[in-house]
């Protein structure tokens, strides 16, 4: 009896929470019905949402929502909000489980001392105060014996956070530190981009799929890797575009293609020169196009392999309106004719094949040829039959494939990062470039080659705040710091080396430890001091000498701007920062001040570190440039807005001025100024042609396919062909974010708690292995204890692991033990800091893989 | 009106998102999933099925199939187990004795059960003290009864309510406002003119289990390609 | 009339007594340190469901894909048994089964304790027990379970009446007893035409509700489409059959136990019949199972090929242990040799228990460990692929999702599981110790 008055006395109370809990209900969702279903609430939820941006390396910068009661975070939901409501709803399993990060067990409370030694002994807690003196004094004292330079910051992708990221830069430049470019560090740099479009990479916006015809996917797993914006291929699919995925092994996307077509590893270039051969011998190419935007035209001495400049031809002089990083070279059309690197404009007769004698102002006569005679005479070699042999593609398939490519309406190739981060990714990505540039694909709706990896692309001037006064800053790009430095290097490798690292936003001692380089330095003294801002406990934090708290994208004011989507948007703080965790502005602020008093000034003193932020930000959207100009930080409190380009509708379309213009190439790449990328490709065209001495000693001055591991792993070491056999290829999980999430509850519950390693069930049998077993992927670098997942979609030969694992899920071994710092000698013949420099291939790896425990 | 969902399998990417954004907005304690999705013919999700090059990889999301004859609402004891006017199966927390028939029966493996005190299974994983993920307040139906608590009481049984605490009041459930693949389809069965009929007229949606005869309200559109 | 004298009851305790008491001083203290190790027992299971109380079934192996295990198939065996017995005591009467008459008390009694049993092993299984009341106030009549509170709890009056009213002469006589106020105003011949009588009706009620017992028990099973394993219409009439075999060997059992071997020979006859009953019954039931068997594997569906590989693979120990313990008893029964004495009819029913419990796990392992939502893939040639199910808990080293649950019941729900154990015995030994329950021949 008495249960039951209770009951209707509490339904009572129910009945009058009712109305307030709808009254309060989020909006924005469609209604089902007015009719209420619920009796209500017991307690009125006091629930607010804040908008903010889900930020870490994926290039996803998803708008969320989080649902916050009492200053704590309950639930995550993306805001789709974008003014275009296609792009909605953004946002994957990782965003919105980022709770499991923000409350979980591996959040930093406080800032950390090592007083022992680093990776070995437990940090110790420390205050603000004495944490920061400390960092400081070590800093000082370093900059002080090795010169400032010595002191290197790396920091995860500018572009999901132009303020802090960027206060991380005004205070290294300021302090004459040294930066490493995070694009180069994370093998994101698709070289192939500064080589032929003189550019540090482009992307169709993924809406613009809708407009493709056919998409070629070489080598990128859209469905896994981008998730929010998978949905569109599906849907261009549907719309009626053929999807070819060219992979070694079956992914999600290859799933959902109209075909598969199975290649073996780093075989990419033989495969699109293949094509290109047949493109170019049945006439499929577009030849006015080769000759209004491409080098193709342009002559070159067949006996030292250069191309031929106006100012060495007889009756010919350079136009004095060339600028200084450009170069005019000469075509032939019965005639000599300069090509005006600032104009796109060559007679359609211009030779494109043949041989002819070139008068020069020295009295010799050379013979040259245009380049696309090369080409051709370089592409005779890719008969079906070489390719086949190459890349185990069949002859007839191939036929088809060039013919379908030659006559698609609108040609999309997407050149994945899983295939350029290989010794030889540049030449891949050169000789897939042939396949848009042949056929006229560039510049046009739902067209042109795409990388979509790495957030890097700087969308708008960020100057003013990332490098103060104009300063010079000392890039060193990072694989140096792994390697050591190389006689051939144009980056200033610092006189004493790198003797400390101050880091941010990223997790390098599991994802940048190639070969066990970064902890045996720290191991061994060359490292002398780790400075690391996070805010998750991660093996980076493990082996720093100063852990300093920072905080998630839900506690701090950030602005956000990134590649694969055309929107700006804020980061706006859900909740007060958690424990003692500062945001990285306010950490820089303080750090700047107690390195050199004069330094304060750069970083809004006196203000609160969310005021300080949207300072920056302002600052930032009135010095921005053409493409924020007229975005105010309101508007974007508003929500995401897409922000300008030179196309019609604002859309994401490269090359389309220099297309639809005749713009000479290649487009500015911010914060890059144009002469210095402009120098890559000096013929202000697409270039397919390298005259540079490293490229024509390498034989690499056309696209050209080369086996993978024969420059790489064997001259590192020639047992390894027989010893290692297998291809160690670190691909992206649909759990992490790189190694943001690798600690995630959630995460690791859907993958049993167990890092693995696909195998293809032939190579499984020969090896004794089976599904779920335990196995050891190793060489002589370093041992992984993995599980085997067998998998008939996996090609022969590979080891694949999904690359993010930190090393506490690893008895200790960070992943990266196995890998190798190479560098090749083409990447060093500019430096534009992550726009031409060394990258990182993870995947030219070699291993062996071995059985060693039964499947539980 | 019928509540009923459609998920089509060709757009659906397998990427889990539903699964994680399910487990956060109904407070799902550790190894507690209301929404699975696998690759079916794999040991592991996402891994090709198939051989000699033949291969294929669709994926298939599950959850409470909301069945018209369920099979778990009729052997509750209690009548904990319901269908309220929307055609939406509950589960009232208050009433539930834990005799788990439910999970015998239900032929989807749906139901799951609180074998422990879900804040001793999240205290275990170390979130900071006193923090609780999930929509964070009772909702209870017009009854009164208990369909929504963000700490279940330990040894009753839970499962997929369409969200309640949203769906109730005219919004959709987290799934398929998360979806990022746009794969899942909400809304009234009953009205023909509603996406979901519409879709199911069109595109030869199929039923799981159909020859059980439990009439779900989940529907799938099969993950066909287009045919060239 | 008035019968009275409690007094004269004390002084003439074997004078008055016509159904005949065995001299008391003959099993006393066995019986003492039988109700004993039984208290010890119920003490044992009861701080175990304490324990599992105050940690939520987490400390079972149970989990959500083996959903139920051990308390489940304990409270089936003990429901087998307890059909047994009335069905013993009411065949005396519907078919005359005279020299069975002696064991009718036991019977009865036997039946009482195990439904009782039954009924407390079903407690412990549930989630919230705090709640159990719920079955009362907001029962839902299609819930299989919910019939079979019904027809437990009925059975449990009717066991109970039926123990009671073949009791009432003797407390009249020795003027004890319970609820028997009313019999102090009717005389002694009265009460005994009166327990007759009523012996007799409840043990023609006790069958049919022996029979719906095992019916509705079964159909808590049989009706659940999503388990081929269950889903059969063979269920229930099997599980009357195994019933009658395990109930009868049990009355048996206790028959041999109270006679002992000193009177083995004066009830040589009823146990030869009992064994015969037992017998007969297995063969009922090897019958049902061979053609389930038959109909499971003839028609060759991919679920019969996993049935079967889990009968004969994966579980085929269990199986086996179900199939030839009983197999053995019922050729054993059935031969002379097997019938013959005290230590071989014992034997034969340790056996059949054996059995009968493998049978009643068997329930569980190979209707869990088939998942239902098992799809076929025709376009990658996979027949049959089971859809994972999360396992419910998080613990290092386990998987989250799984298709199969490798369960062996842990030691807490070994413990527990001794509760109904312990209650027959208490019940039985206690019952024995106050009470005459096989009467002496005349």
């Amino acid at each position: 009896m008495g249960k039951s008055k209770m009951k209707l006395s509490r339904r009572q109370f129910l009945k009058a929470a009712t109305a307030t809990g709808v009254l309060l209900g989020g909006g924005g969702a469609v209604a089902l019905t007015q009719k209420a279903y619920a009796s209500g609430e017991v307690g009125v939820p006091n629930l607010k949402t804040v908008r903010t941006t889900c930020s870490p390396n994926c290039t996803g910068a998803c708008g969320m929502n989080a649902v916050v009661e009492n200053d704590q975070i309950k639930s995550i939901i993306q805001a789709a909000d974008y003014p275009d409501p296609e792009y909605n709803p953004r946002g994957c399993l990782k965003g919105l489980s980022m709770m499991n990060l923000i409350y979980g067990p591996d959040r930093l409370k406080t800032p950390l001392i090592q007083k022992g030694k680093a990776g070995k002994d437990e940090l110790q807690e420390a205050s603000w105060n004495e944490a920061l003196d400390f960092t400081a004094q070590r800093l000082k004292e370093i900059a002080e014996k090795y010169g400032p330079e010595s002191i290197g910051v790396a920091f995860q992708v500018g572009g999901t956070g132009y303020v802090h990221k960027g206060a991380f830069s005004r205070l290294a430049t300021l302090a004459g530190w040294s930066l490493h470019h995070a694009y180069d560090q994370n093998g994101d740099l698709p070289m192939f981009w500064p080589m032929t479009f003189g550019v540090q990479s482009e992307e169709l916006e993924p809406a613009e799929w809708l407009n493709s015809s056919y998409v070629a996917v070489f080598g990128s797993n859209i469905m896994a890797t981008r998730l929010p914006d998978a949905h569109f291929l599906v849907e261009a699919r549907n719309k009626g575009a053929k999807m070819v995925v060219f992979d070694p092994n079956y992914s999600p996307t290859a799933a959902k293609a109209d075909e598969w077509v199975q290649i073996n590893g780093s075989s990419d270039a033989a495969v699109g020169l293949g094509i290109a051969k047949i493109i170019v011998e049945e006439n499929l190419y577009k030849a006015d196009f080769i000759r209004t935007f491409t080098d193709l035209p342009i002559l070159i001495r067949t006996d030292n392999g250069k191309r031929i400049k106006a100012d060495e031809v007889q009756g010919l002089v350079k136009p004095a309106d060339v600028p200084t990083y450009r170069e005019a070279y000469v075509v032939y059309n019965g005639q000599f004719i300069i090509v005006n690197p600032e104009k796109l404009d060559l007679p359609l007769d211009t030779l494109l094949e043949g041989e002819v004698e070139v008068p020069l102002k020295t009295g010799e006569t050379v013979k040259a040829k245009p380049t696309f005679q090369l080409l051709k005479e370089s592409l005779a070699k890719y008969t079906p039959e070489y390719v086949q042999q190459e890349s185990g593609i069949k002859p007839e398939t191939l036929k088809k494939v060039a013919h379908e490519m030659a006559t698609a309406k609108a040609l999309h190739v997407i050149y994945g990062a899983s295939n350029y981060q290989w010794y030889h990714g540049d030449l891949k990505g050169r000789a897939l470039a042939l396949l848009p540039v042949l056929t006229g694909n560039i510049g046009k709706p739902g067209t042109g080659i795409s990388t979509y990896a790495g957030q890097y692309r700087i969308r708008f001037k960020l100057a003013e705040w990332w490098t103060p006064e104009g300063r010079a800053q000392n890039w060193v790009p990072f694989l140096y710091v792994l390697n050591g430095p190389t006689k051939t290097m144009k980056a200033k490798w610092p006189k004493n080396g790198i003797k400390a690292l101050v880091l941010g936003w990223g997790n390098p001692f599991d994802q940048h430890n190639m070969a066990n380089k970064l902890r045996d330095m720290v191991d061994k003294g060359d490292l002398e001091l780790i400075v690391t801002m996070d805010f998750q406990k991660t093996t980076t934090t493990e082996y720093s000498h100063v852990v300093l708290p920072a905080v998630s994208w839900y506690e701090k004011t950030e602005m956000v701007a990134t590649p694969v989507h055309p929107f700006l948007q804020l980061q706006q703080p859900a909740i007060k920062p958690l424990y003692e965790g500062k945001s990285e502005l306010w950490i820089i602020r303080e750090l700047a001040k107690r390195y050199n008093p004069d330094f304060e000034k750069y970083f809004y003193p006196g203000l609160d570190e969310n005021q300080a932020a949207e300072k920056v930000i302002e600052l930032l959207l009135q010095t921005g440039g053409p493409n924020v100009a007229g975005i105010t930080l309101e508007q974007l409190k508003k929500g995401p807005v897409r922000l300008k380009s030179t196309v019609p509708g604002n859309r994401q379309i490269p090359f389309y001025d220099q297309i639809q213009n005749k713009k000479p190439f290649p487009p500015v790449s911010l914060p890059a100024k144009i002469e210095q990328t402009a120098q890559f490709v000096k013929s202000g065209r697409i270039e397919f042609y390298k005259d540079e001495d490293a490229f024509l000693q390498a034989g690499e001055a056309l696209p050209t396919h080369k086996p993978p591991f024969v420059e790489s792993e064997y001259a590192l070491n020639p047992q390894a062909k027989e010893k290692y056999t297998f291809a160690y290829i670190t691909r992206n999980a649909i759990y992490r974010v790189h190694s943001t999430h690798s600690n995630n509850v959630w995460m690791n519950e859907l993958q049993d708690g167990k890092p693995r390693v696909w195998l293809n069930p032939q190579d499984a049998a020969e090896k004794g292995i089976k599904e779920g077993d335990t196995v050891e992927l190793y060489n002589d670098r370093g041992t992984l204890t993995v599980f085997a997942v067998v998998d008939p979609g996996v090609g022969r030969k590979v080891a694949v692991f999904e690359e993010g694992w930190w090393a506490r899920y690893l008895k200790g071994q960070s992943y990266n033990s196995l890998t190798y710092p190479f560098i090749k000698p083409t990447n060093e013949v500019y430096f534009v800091p992550g726009i031409w420099a060394p990258n990182t291939a993870w995947n030219e790896c070699l291993c062996d893989v071995r059985k060693v425990g039964d499947a539980q | 009106m019928r509540l009923g969902m459609v998920i089509d399998l060709d757009k659906c990417i397998g990427c889990r998102t539903c699964t994680v954004s399910c487990k956060s907005h109904n407070a799902q304690p550790p190894g507690i999933w209301w929404n699975r999705v696998f690759t079916p013919g794999s040991e592991f999700h996402q891994a090709a099925v198939g051989n000699d090059g033949h291969l294929q990889m669709n994926f298939l999301p599950v959850s409470c199939q909301m069945c018209d004859n369920a099979p778990c609402e009729k052997v509750c004891p209690v009548g904990a187990t319901y269908t309220d006017e929307r055609g939406v199966v509950l589960v009232d927390y208050d009433r539930c004795i834990g005799c788990r028939y439910c999970l015998a029966a239900c032929p989807y493996n749906v139901r799951q059960f609180n074998w422990e005190d879900p804040k001793k299974a999240k205290a275990r994983v170390g979130y900071e003290q006193g923090y609780e993920y999930g929509y964070p307040t009772d909702v209870r139906d017009k009854e009164g009864q208990l369909v929504y608590t963000p700490s279940r009481p330990v040894g009753v049984v839970e499962k997929c309510t369409f969200c309640f605490q949203y769906t109730s009041k005219g919004e959709l459930p987290a799934c398929v406002r998360s979806c990022p693949a746009k794969a899942r389809f909400f809304g009234d069965l009953d009205d023909p003119e509603s996406e979901v009929s519409r879709l199911i007229r069109e595109r030869q949606a199929i039923r799981l289990k159909e020859e059980l005869g439990t009439q779900p309200k989940v529907y799938y559109l099969p993950a066909s390609k287009p045919n060239r | 009339m008035r019968v009275d004298s409690q007094p004269a009851a004390f002084s003439n305790i074997g004078a008055v007594n016509p159904l005949g008491l065995r001299p008391k001083n003959l099993t006393e203290k066995p019986l003492n340190k039988v109700i004993g190790i039984s208290i010890i027992a119920i003490l044992i299971s009861l701080s175990a469901w304490g324990y599992q109380l105050s940690q939520g079934l987490i400390v079972t192996n149970m989990r959500n894909p083996f959903s139920w295990g051990l308390y489940i198939a304990t409270f089936a065996f003990f429901v087998g048994i307890a059909a047994g017995g009335l069905i013993v005591s009411s065949s005396v009467y519907l078919f005359d089964l005279e020299k069975l008459k002696p064991f009718t008390r036991i019977a009865s009694l036997s039946a009482f304790a195990s439904v009782l049993a039954a009924g407390a092993m079903i407690l412990p299984d549930m989630g919230r027990i705090d709640r159990i009341l719920n079955i009362f106030f907001h029962p839902n009549f299609r819930s299989p379970l919910v019939w079979d509170v019904m027809v437990i709890s009925a059975y449990m009056v009717v066991t109970f009446l039926s123990v009671y009213v073949q009791l009432l002469p003797d407390w009249k006589s020795e003027g004890r007893g319970f609820f028997n106020g009313w019999t102090k105003s009717r005389s002694l011949e009265e009460v005994q035409k009166f327990s007759k009588k009523w012996s007799k009706r409840i043990s023609l009620i006790g069958l049919p509700f022996a029979i719906l017992l095992h019916t509705v028990t079964a159909l808590i099973f049989a009706t659940q489409a999503s388990r081929g394993w269950w889903n059969t219409a063979i269920l229930p009439p099997d599980f009357i059959a195994v019933a009658i075999a395990s109930g009868t060997a049990l009355v048996m059992l206790i028959g041999l136990l109270v006679a002992g071997k000193e009177r083995f020979t004066e009830y040589n006859d009823a146990f030869k019949i009992l064994a015969s009953i037992v017998a007969g019954a297995l063969v009922v039931h090897f019958f049902f199972v061979f053609v389930d068997l038959v109909i499971h594997g003839w028609w060759g569906k991919q679920e019969a090929h996993e049935l079967f590989s889990l009968l004969f693979g994966r579980y085929s120990l269990v199986y086996a242990t179900e199939l030839l313990l009983p197999g053995f008893t019922m050729f054993y029964f059935f031969s002379a040799r097997g019938k013959r004495s005290y230590q071989s009819l014992i034997f034969g029913s340790v056996l059949l228990f054996s059995g009968v419990f493998a049978h009643r796990m068997m329930l569980m392992f190979p209707a869990f460990n088939a998942i239902p939502l098992t799809l076929s893939l025709p376009a990658a040639g996979i027949e049959s692929w089971a859809y994972p199910i999360s396992v419910g808990q998080l613990r290092d080293g386990m998987p989250s999702f799984v298709t199969s649950w490798s369960y062996v019941p842990s030691l807490v729900e070994g413990l527990l599981a001794i509760l109904p154990f312990g209650i027959v015995t208490f019940v039985v030994s206690l019952a024995l110790k106050l009470y005459a329950f096989l009467p002496e021949k005349h």
